[in-house]
């Protein structure tokens, strides 16, 4: 018996042509090969070679070793009675970051750069707290005096991962502010423009900067994150219509930026006039509005992975809108027979729009 | 690295590729990228359609329970499953759709068991459960030949064989080290089972990522005893002694394999961090604790841990610089 087969499901590549998977592939092309001298080609491997998973791993090592000893070492001054009072937190934190700049900026070795960050973390606490505690300041002034601090050791601090971790830090305390009361709640849409205008012009025209490269990591990740904590909060406090409402502004400012980065993804002139593009937009404005803007960051940030070839983004992005549906469903004030009946339907709309493009291809067409 | 835009541009902002070479690599993108990205696009489309009708069907047919006979329970069910497998027939079994297809009859074969269990309340266990599940998707799996669905598969026989012994091994006073052994014996078939068969034509069980969780599925339960054994020292039984001791010939065997057999750093990672962990604690258990040095302890172990793993960081770097050379003197 015949079996239909989609010409997705074909063996390798489209109308018979070999698949090229890699960019070295890519480059060894005799088109562009021709254009690339031999030296060119071993400093080519070398960049390469150079975002190795070994260094990546030698990073993620030298974060959990920094953050382990930091907490170790809070906990020692904490315990051996040399915090004796909120001045003295103040100057130790700075002590220790002014210790940890110069370390990083003087000696290189892995131990040092280590202890760098370590020291790097347990000063950027002591300082935030000491100020917060010296001054009697609520959280607000206290996420300003972390704004302020982490602003300035960035500049210093070579350290990645201290940035990141910065940076991090700085949305998610910014995050806990404005989530304390309702009253703030007009601030959420200007963090989430931040975030958005970031990732957007960090990933897509700041890549040349590779010291604002933490800063942009940092906004992948908080911007999804602070979606899943606003929808849960939504689901036990404040789910009424106002505040459904109220989010519209953020859904309108992720809309904007997703269709930005289709359309620098496609690359095409006149992206907005054409017929099928026309209709991905409003399909994308549908899902914004009828469901929670977190499913909206993360299909933005699984074209952002794919676009830029980061497997940790695209990786991060499927949890997130796993999360997200998950979230959006169980928070539906229906009972779960309707519930059960929206789910099925829209993965039959997901299939329907598959095969729908599918079809479009054509057996041996890939466009 | 993936072919894109992305890529080739930075490689021209960093000077590497010059105007020409960029401009012709990014004339032949097209043709490898927008195919990639609908396929990709595609893809995205079946996995969570497949995902959203079958929680559909799971939750509609969870309400309706009270009311359905037991008769139209098991025939929604075994209908489903049967839909599925004739599709994936249909569809052909080694398309991605019939892959999708089996997993989602895999996904069916829990549900008619659970729906058996409530119906006859034969008392089973829920390690009986998925131990049975595991069994009675064999087949689907083999067939499918997905690596994904294989890696399901072993996550229901790593969750019946540690129910099994919540469950039944708990209240015997069976000692926790025999799961472990069993969980770190059954992830280490799975290992060398996706190391051998690839090369024996079974070429879907080599993807890449099966690799490290295998390892870390071997590696975790055999480090519980041991850590243990350093922990409590002066109360250590034959069998977590045995395992104990076991671990050490099991890490020095995949660095070993993974260095000079099967180059991957991704796993020589992961045994050092590892290894990096058990000397920590073995360092502030045994070595600094006995001092009594109070707040001094936590002085000594935060600079341990700065040293352990910064060490560790250096013990990777060397490896892999090894490596380079190695691969660079096959492959000139």
């Amino acid at each position: 018996m015949d079996r239909a087969r989609e010409p997705l499901d074909e063996g390798p590549g489209f109308g018979g042509e070999p698949v090229i998977k890699t960019l070295e592939e890519l480059l060894n092309l005799p088109d562009v090969k021709q254009h690339i001298s031999e030296e060119n080609s071993k400093r080519i491997e070398n960049h390469l070679a150079g975002k190795s998973e070994a260094s990546s791993i030698q990073r993620a090592l030298q974060g959990i070793g920094a953050w382990l000893s930091a907490i170790f070492f809070l906990g020692f001054l904490g315990v051996s009675g040399l915090l004796r009072s909120d001045a003295s937190m103040l100057t130790l934190g700075v002590i220790l970051l002014g210790a940890s700049v110069g370390l990083e900026r003087g000696l290189r070795s892995t131990f040092v750069t280590q202890l760098a960050l370590a020291l790097a973390i347990a000063g950027n606490c002591l300082a935030v707290v000491g100020f917060t505690e010296l001054t009697d300041a609520d959280l607000g002034t206290g996420i300003l005096a972390h704004g302020v601090i982490g602003s300035v050791v960035y500049v210093f601090h070579t350290n990645s991962t201290y940035r990141f971790l910065a940076a991090a830090m700085l949305s998610l305390f910014a995050q806990v502010w404005i989530l304390e009361s309702s009253s703030k709640f007009w601030m959420f849409h200007v963090y989430v423009a931040v975030h958005v205008a970031l990732i957007g012009w960090l990933f897509f025209r700041g890549t040349d900067r590779t010291e604002l490269r933490p800063l942009a990591t940092a906004a992948v990740i908080m911007l999804p994150y602070s979606m899943v904590v606003l929808a849960w909060r939504q689901s036990w406090s404040y789910r009424t219509l106002e505040i459904e409402h109220l989010l519209l502004p953020s859904n309108a400012i992720i809309v904007i930026g997703l269709a930005l980065l289709l359309r620098h993804v496609v690359r095409e002139q006149g992206w907005f006039r054409r017929r099928s593009n026309q209709v991905v937009l409003l399909g994308l404005i549908a899902l914004g509005v009828f469901t929670t803007p977190g499913v909206l960051v993360a299909i933005g940030l699984l074209a952002l992975g794919r676009a830029c070839s980061i497997g940790w983004v695209t990786a991060l992005a499927h949890a997130f809108l796993v999360a997200f549906i998950f979230q959006y469903y169980h928070s539906l004030d229906i009972d779960l027979s309707y519930k059960s009946l929206v789910l099925a339907g829209s993965g039959l709309l997901l299939l329907v729009v598959r095969r729908f493009l599918v079809t479009k291809a054509g057996p041996h067409n890939s466009s | 690295m993936r072919p894109t835009v992305h890529a080739l541009e930075e490689l021209h902002r960093e000077g590497l590729l010059s105007d020409e070479a960029f401009d012709a690599a990014r004339e032949s993108l097209p043709a490898v990228d927008q195919g990639s990205r609908a396929d990709w696009g595609r893809g995205l489309l079946l996995v969570y359609g497949s995902v959203l009708l079958l929680a559909g069907v799971v939750f509609h047919f969870a309400f309706n329970w009270q009311g359905m006979s037991k008769f139209a329970k098991f025939g929604v069910v075994e209908f489903a499953l049967a839909a599925c497998v004739a599709c994936a027939w249909r569809k052909g079994f080694e398309t991605f759709t019939g892959q999708v297809l089996m997993v989602g009859a895999s996904i069916m074969t829990g549900v008619l068991l659970a729906v058996f269990g409530q119906i006859y309340q034969t008392g089973a266990d829920p390690y009986e459960l998925f131990l049975g599940w595991s069994a009675l998707i064999f087949g689907f799996v083999v067939t499918s030949q997905l690596a994904g669905h294989w890696f399901l598969w072993l996550v229901l026989l790593n969750i019946g064989l540690f129910l099994r012994w919540e469950q039944a091994g708990v209240p015997a006073e069976v000692a926790y080290e025999w799961s472990c052994l069993q969980l770190g014996a059954l992830n280490g078939l799975a290992l060398a089972a996706r190391e051998w068969c690839p090369a024996r034509g079974q070429s879907w069980l080599g993807s890449a990522w099966l690799r490290p969780m295998l390892v870390s599925g071997v590696l975790i339960p055999m480090t519980f005893p041991l850590a243990h054994c350093v922990v409590e020292a002066d109360d250590i039984t034959l069998l977590r002694g045995v395992i104990g001791m076991a671990w050490f010939g099991l890490a020095g065997g995949l660095y070993w394999w993974y260095r000079d057999k099967l180059p991957d750093i991704n796993v020589i990672g992961l045994v050092i961090f590892n290894t990096a962990v058990i000397l920590l604690i073995f360092i502030g258990d045994v070595l600094l604790e006995p001092l009594n040095w109070d707040s001094g302890w936590l002085l000594a172990i935060s600079i341990a841990s700065l040293a352990v793993m910064s060490g560790s960081g250096m013990w990777i770097g060397r490896v892999s610089r090894l490596m380079k050379a190695r691969d660079s003197e096959v492959n000139p």
